[in-house]
């Protein structure tokens, strides 16, 4: 019997899964492991050191032999390459065209233990593959699925002609960045008028402090210590945004407004790729139901009638733990498809 | 030697080809009005010049002890049997058309169904343009690159290479950049096309779209050159492109070359989308008004480079296409001789 690990690289906590393979199908074995201690910014060794005691809590909980697993699959939030197990860039580890596949081998090297091909993800593509084959898609055998992760960041990723699409750089998806108000307000990555400017997490709780401050309505953010429109979103948590939005009539116009940007933005991805399903994954578009029938309503409405016929919409289902198996999903499919001799592409850790 | 004619049915024009197995064309290439109206042109008008085209090509050009092939492609949304489903750039008579049927009803002596492949215009050109960079002369992209193939005329066209495949979408309606709004002003706010969806591309980015700029800046500019060569405005239609261009090159209509710059940067955030969507490998772009003003192209360029993301653009490259008008043509004769491993 085989088994893959998925391990997610996250900054705030890192946790990691156990997937036994049967006949090309994954299954779930034990609990989610979990570190919730943050990475030390700016320090790769941290990281590697969380990945590896997460790995070891995994083997000794599920009581595992290393020799019995498969192949490793770390997913990684920011731009990866999936092709050479690197990270492109990571503003807060401080990271460019850095091999973490390669660090992490480094790290186990001493631990003497039989070599296991591992594959590093980008956060989003993991979660994509994990709900195709575990979660909101398992079963359906969608070729052509959209998913869209939209919280304090928003992006996406897609399975196209039945395969997971990363793009020639595997940097595909920029969703969050797709300009829809020329001239707009800045996103993230410094582009004018993007998505991710108008119906992140971020920008929708920013949008909220201010026009909170300014009508002089903070009775709904009274008690929150030292908000400020920086930090409004990591302090305001869902259900207190859905509390916002029955209390005051401008929240409810803010998640509107927010909602048609992304509505359209996802109009758009239907346009270009004509897929089966979009599946809404991340805490914000998950907890808010009415804000995703929003989005899912204008979506339609600017949509060709012969694009949007037959799209299915779902709601993520496995969320938080989505990175931690499409990771394991994502080594699972390229340690089967090396072992029926397709060409090597990985790092291996000795 | 096995022989096929490729046929690419536009809106405005219906182009032909004969390609022999190994791609070498033989004859002359043809290249005929819809129309010679200023209005889209009818059902009978398309199917009656395609045929005359597909005679012209089997006279002068095909070998008549060769067995008939014959790849068709269609502007629009087309069903996988034939069916056209949707054509913005055409009179309304012309959506249904079954061109399975019409054809092999017209050459049904000649033309086994097997030898006749129907799909979307931009399929064709798709086709040709990879074909041409996989070539080791060209060398530009492996079998797992990523190829964007951009044409711009009276609509906006699309094909996609990914994973050594075109991609199709579900339902094979993916790629359909033309009808998506430039901005969220523009679709709440602009005028609608031929579909019900407001402010598409297709309204500032083609042919039509330069011709309503300069139409609508008539009376506001009051250019001289325009009214000597005109006399009213609402004779400046799309067929005009290459009469705008030559005043905007020589620098007698400045309205003419705003017109050009102004959908250059239309096409540019269009291209953004695609870069930051696809993250390609190369982006071919072509069409009527690609071909015709330089301005439009570099315009187009130089903006999606500002405005993307550095990684998406990273080792992406731009070309114009290999086979001008005739790419779509090229890359159907190709399908129907069964000389491509992508569709």
């Amino acid at each position: 019997m085989s088994f893959v690990v998925g391990l997610s690289s996250g900054l705030q906590s890192v946790s990691g899964i156990l997937l036994k393979i049967d006949n090309g199908k994954f299954e779930q074995v034990g609990q989610v492991s979990e570190f919730m201690t943050p990475a030390r910014r700016e320090d790769i060794n941290d990281q590697t050191a969380r990945l590896q005691l997460c790995l070891n809590q995994l083997l000794a909980v599920n009581d595992i032999d290393v020799s019995q697993i498969l192949a490793i699959g770390v997913s990684h939030p920011s731009q990866v390459d999936s092709k050479s197990g690197k990270i492109i860039f990571n503003a807060a580890l401080n990271l460019r065209d850095f091999d973490l596949v390669n660090a992490f081998r480094l790290r186990l090297e001493h631990s003497k233990q039989p070599s296991i091909p591992s594959f590093l993800i980008r956060d989003v593509s993991a979660m994509a593959l994990a709900e195709r084959e575990l979660g909101a898609g398992k079963g359906k055998d969608f070729e052509n699925l959209i998913y869209v992760y939209v919280d304090f960041s928003i992006g996406s990723a897609f399975i196209l002609n039945n395969g997971l699409y990363e793009g020639h750089r595997s940097v595909a998806g920029e969703f969050g960045n797709l300009i829809v108000r020329p001239r707009g307000e800045e996103g993230n990555s410094g582009l004018r008028g993007v998505v991710e400017a108008y119906s992140s997490r971020t920008a929708i709780a920013r949008e909220i402090y201010r026009n909170a401050r300014r009508l002089g309505i903070l009775d709904f953010i009274t008690g929150i210590a030292n908000i400020n429109e920086d930090n409004a979103a990591e302090r305001m948590s869902i259900d207190l945004l859905k509390t916002a939005w029955k209390q005051e009539k401008v929240v409810g116009q803010i998640f509107d407004d927010a909602a048609e940007v992304l509505g359209l933005g996802v109009a758009n991805l239907i346009q270009l790729l004509n897929p089966q399903a979009i599946i809404f994954g991340g805490e914000l578009i998950e907890g808010i139901d009415t804000f995703r029938d929003n989005v899912i309503n204008l979506a339609e409405n600017n949509s060709l009638r012969a694009n949007i016929e037959g799209v299915q919409f779902e709601k993520a289902s496995l969320t938080p733990n989505a990175e931690s198996f499409g990771g394991a999903v994502f080594a699972g499919r390229h340690a089967l498809a090396m072992n029926a001799k397709a060409p090597k592409r990985h790092s291996t850790i000795t | 030697m096995d022989y096929a004619i490729g046929i690419d049915v536009g809106g405005s024009s219906v182009k032909g080809i004969v390609l022999d197995a190994k791609g070498v064309p033989h004859g002359k290439s043809i290249n005929k009005p819809t129309t010679n109206e200023s209005r889209d042109a009818h059902k009978d008008e398309i199917t009656a010049t395609t045929l005359a085209v597909i005679n012209e090509l089997l006279q002068h050009s095909y070998p008549s002890h060769e067995t008939l092939r014959i790849g068709l492609g269609i502007a629009g949304i087309v069903s996988p049997d034939g069916i056209v489903v949707a054509a913005a750039n055409s009179q309304d008579d012309y959506q249904g058309t079954n061109w399975r049927k019409f054809l092999l009803e017209h050459y049904s002596t000649k033309l086994n169904p097997q030898n006749l492949k129907i799909e979307r215009d931009v399929i064709g050109g798709t086709v040709a343009e990879w074909q041409n960079h996989l070539d080791k002369s060209h060398g530009v992209v492996g079998s797992q690159d990523v190829l964007l193939n951009v044409v711009v005329g009276t609509g906006i066209g699309v094909g996609a290479v990914i994973n050594g495949k075109i991609l199709r979408g579900a339902d094979n309606f993916s790629l359909e950049m033309g009808h998506i709004p430039v901005s969220y002003d523009a679709a709440k706010n602009g005028d609608p096309c031929a579909t019900p969806i407001k402010g598409c591309f297709e309204l500032y980015a083609t042919n039509k779209a330069i011709a309503k700029y300069v139409r609508d800046a008539w009376d506001r500019k009051n250019e001289d050159v325009l009214k000597r060569h005109f006399r009213d405005r609402d004779r400046i239609t799309k067929h005009d492109l290459g009469t705008l261009w030559k005043m905007a090159e020589s620098g007698e209509s400045a309205v003419s070359r705003e017109a050009f710059s102004w959908a250059g940067e239309h096409l540019g955030l269009l291209l953004v989308t695609l870069i930051h969507t696809f993250n390609p490998r190369v982006m071919v772009l072509g069409g009527g008004v690609v071909e015709t003003s330089p301005l439009f192209k570099d315009t187009a360029v130089e903006f999606a480079k500002q405005h993307s993301l550095e990684p998406c653009r990273r080792s992406l490259q731009f070309y114009s296409s290999g086979f001008g008008g005739m790419a779509s043509a090229r890359g159907f004769a190709l399908v129907a001789l069964g000389q491509t491993s992508i569709l």
